[in-house]
């Protein structure tokens, strides 16, 4: 069961995000914080196909997030894509499939996901 | 024959005598008599007299009463000792009367020779009247006579005789000064000095007054009386004129540098300082005695503010020969403190007699500028994390929208909520257009301008930006006319490629007021050139350099949307990405927009 998930602590960008993934016909989890989305995680039985990971969050942030992942290596193999409102560098350092520039456009969205599903093959880079 | 000669050696015998008495008789002569005496023993033992010798020391005419003395106490001394006998007498008193026509003649011709002097003198003073105005006067006191040199006619234009006593000379002086030189010319003589002198208005023959200054040098008789006076008279009035015009010169400027706002220093041509005015030494605190000797450097800057030497072949200030203007610099003041001046040099007569230097305390103008430099700082900062805090709602917005319009939901819509919805979403798109650039002016004002140069076709680039604004296109009827090549490749950042084109061409759609657009790309292996080419309303000259400042707009905001912040984003990235950008424009037949962009720029991976 392939499922997305959503990390972000603003409620409506989740919420839209979550009702994207439906139309998709997709399962989707939401965390709020780094420090939810590493629980949901770990307790998962099988991976998500990719996670939507917003940047500036309080508790745990997504740089930290990035940092925790690509040292444990049950996490390092999720694909990751990030979400923000303003363009850095440094995210590079990480290994991250795309970055999304808020505002984020429906199609880019969608075009992300269904090359995320495991069907498409795009989905292994 | 025997007499004679006895009569010469008698004469040795009582030499002493004979010049005792004689200086007894003559006691104010000073010069020495004893030749005199020699040259009658010589006439008496019949040597040939020479002339001049005899009279050393003497002036002609005390050398010829000499000589009557002297033959008077011959005669006496001789008689005394042992009567003379008739051929002695007559002997002696030939020889005495030989000595006697040597001494006429001697006074014959040096008078002579003084009334050649004195003509000579009186031309010499004539052509020294007629360069320089100059007369010489001669005053004697027994006669009241007042003798002119002829040069006082042509200095004051009257004839000598006009002024030939002093009631007659004192009569031209002017009323105001008459009594003053009158009763001063009367108190020297009175008052037993050697000099007088005085500068009075004198009425010259033609009517005006010249101002003129006389001086007279007392003489005075064996009593202490004054006798005669003697003197000079010349022409000051252009001088006086000048030192009136100097001083009124010198009191203006003392006036204007005294009162004046700014501070002002003088150097001379060393660098050393000779005058600070009122309001320099009150900033600096130094008064001129401080400064006296001292180098003008060593005492406002003998170091940099960072406390390393500033040597003073590196002042900018201390240069009397070179000018500089509003230079900026930190001075010291006496109590040790520094503070910010804006200064400039001026040399005087290029250096040779120094130089003033002029400076203004600009530490007030200095913090407020750096409170506009932390104001505009603020303002940025808040654009920054506004546009960025406008962002998540509007991207939650923006996907709602969407998750309708574009989602399996837009199935169950009726067409005309789905137009509504159609325009909503173009309204938003305005909405996240103007935030971006918002968060862009932020950017780029802090000069944070984020490049990510990779390998892309720009060509491709322009295509997807038309593509992308077909809509806009046809809203307004505008033909476009595209010469893109197939490929056109370079290192640059994709979105600020994009966000250049998709700038220019949306002007050219908004401002081509419907008339043809041409996009053309062209270029070398170094670079990619990019024209859009409107035929709209134009820009006229005078807003071409403008509109790449922000905030600026060649038109009314009344017809046209936005900021005004398009252009001055386009040039800055343009910049950034190592290009140019110009503008051509006539108003009234659009407007051609190049940009050139290197295919590779700095240090791109």
């Amino acid at each position: 069961m392939s499922w997305v998930l959503v990390v972000d602590d603003n409620e409506a960008i989740r919420d839209c995000l979550v009702g994207l993934l439906e139309d998709l016909g997709v399962g989707a989890m939401e965390a709020k914080d780094g420090v939810e989305a590493v629980a949901h995680l770990r307790k998962a039985s099988t991976p998500p196909m990719l996670v939507l990971l917003d940047l500036m969050m309080p508790r745990m942030n997504g740089w930290q997030f990035l940092d925790l992942r690509s040292r444990e290596p049950a996490l390092a193999a999720v694909p990751v894509a990030v979400m923000t409102a303003m363009k850095d560098m440094t995210i590079h350092q990480f290994d991250v499939l795309k970055v999304l520039e808020k505002p984020i456009e429906y199609d880019t969205l969608r075009a992300l996901v269904e090359r995320a599903m495991p069907r498409h093959p795009a989905a292994v880079t | 024959m025997r007499a004679p000669d006895k009569t010469s050696k008698r004469l040795a015998r009582h030499k002493s005598r004979v010049l005792e008495l004689l200086q007894q008789r003559m006691p104010s002569s000073q010069a020495r008599h004893e030749p005199l005496l020699e040259h009658v023993v010589l006439s008496l033992e019949g040597a040939p007299l020479g002339t001049q010798s005899f009279a050393a020391g003497h002036d002609a005419l005390e050398c010829l009463r000499a000589v009557v003395v002297l033959e008077d106490i011959l005669f006496e001394v001789l008689e005394q000792e042992e009567p003379l006998t008739p051929e002695e007498r007559s002997g002696l008193r030939t020889a005495c009367c030989a000595l006697r026509d040597a001494a006429l003649e001697l006074v014959q011709s040096r008078e002579e020779q003084l009334r050649g002097a004195a003509v000579k003198s009186e031309e010499r003073y004539l052509t020294v009247t007629r360069t320089t105005g100059f007369a010489v006067w001669d005053w004697d006191l027994k006669d009241a006579k007042l003798h002119w040199s002829y040069s006082v006619e042509s200095l004051l234009g009257h004839p000598i005789d006009a002024l030939s006593s002093l009631v007659a000379w004192l009569d031209y002086v002017h009323a105001a000064d008459r009594d003053r030189v009158e009763s001063g010319l009367r108190e020297a003589l009175e008052g037993g000095r050697s000099s007088w002198s005085d500068s009075f208005r004198f009425l010259r023959r033609d009517g005006t007054y010249s101002t003129v200054l006389a001086r007279g040098w007392i003489l005075h008789d064996a009593a202490g009386s004054a006798t005669r006076v003697v003197g000079g008279l010349n022409d000051v009035t252009e001088q006086r004129r000048l030192e009136r015009e100097l001083k009124q010169q010198q009191l203006l400027t003392q006036a204007v540098a005294e009162n004046a706002a700014s501070c002002l220093f003088m150097v001379d041509a060393g660098g050393v300082t000779t005058y600070l005015n009122p309001a320099a030494s009150a900033v600096t605190g130094y008064r001129l005695e401080d400064l006296r000797g001292k180098l003008l450097h060593d005492v406002l800057h003998p170091k940099y503010p960072d406390g390393s030497q500033f040597p003073v072949e590196a002042c900018e200030v201390h240069r009397p020969k070179a000018s500089a203007r509003d230079h900026e610099c930190v001075f010291l003041r006496s109590d040790g403190t520094e503070f910010s001046v804006s200064c400039s040099v001026m040399p005087l007569s290029t250096g040779e007699v120094g130089a003033v230097i002029e400076f203004r305390d600009i530490t007030r103008q200095k913090a407020q500028h750096q409170q506009l430099v932390d104001a505009v700082q603020g303002r940025d900062e808040f654009l920054a994390v506004a546009s960025h805090e406008l962002r998540t709602p509007l991207t939650a917005l923006q996907l709602q929208l969407q998750l309708v319009t574009h989602g399996p939901l837009a199935e169950t819509l009726d067409e005309r909520v789905k137009g509504r919805l159609g325009r909503a979403e173009q309204s938003l798109g305005r909405l996240v257009e103007l935030v971006n650039e918002l968060l862009d002016v932020s950017k780029l004002r802090a000069g944070r301008i984020d490049l990510e140069p990779k390998l892309i076709d720009g060509a491709a680039v322009v295509r997807e930006v038309v593509q992308r604004l077909t809509p806009s296109l046809r809203d307004v009827g505008s033909e476009l006319a595209l010469n893109v090549p197939e490929r056109s490749e370079g290192h640059w950042d994709r979105t600020r490629f994009d966000q250049v084109f998709t700038n220019l061409y949306s002007n050219a759609i908004k401002y081509g007021d419907g008339k043809p657009i041409e996009v053309e790309v062209t270029g070398d292996d170094g670079w990619l050139v990019l024209s859009v080419r409107d035929h709209g309303i134009g820009i006229a000259l005078a807003d071409q350099a403008r509109i790449f400042e922000r905030f600026e707009r060649a038109v009314s905001e009344r017809h046209y949307g936005g900021f005004g912040l398009g252009l001055w984003i386009v040039k800055r990235i343009v910049g950034a990405m190592g290009g140019t950008i110009k503008v051509e424009s006539t108003p009234g037949d659009g407007s051609r927009f190049e940009v050139r962009l290197p295919r590779r720029h700095g240090v791109a991976p």
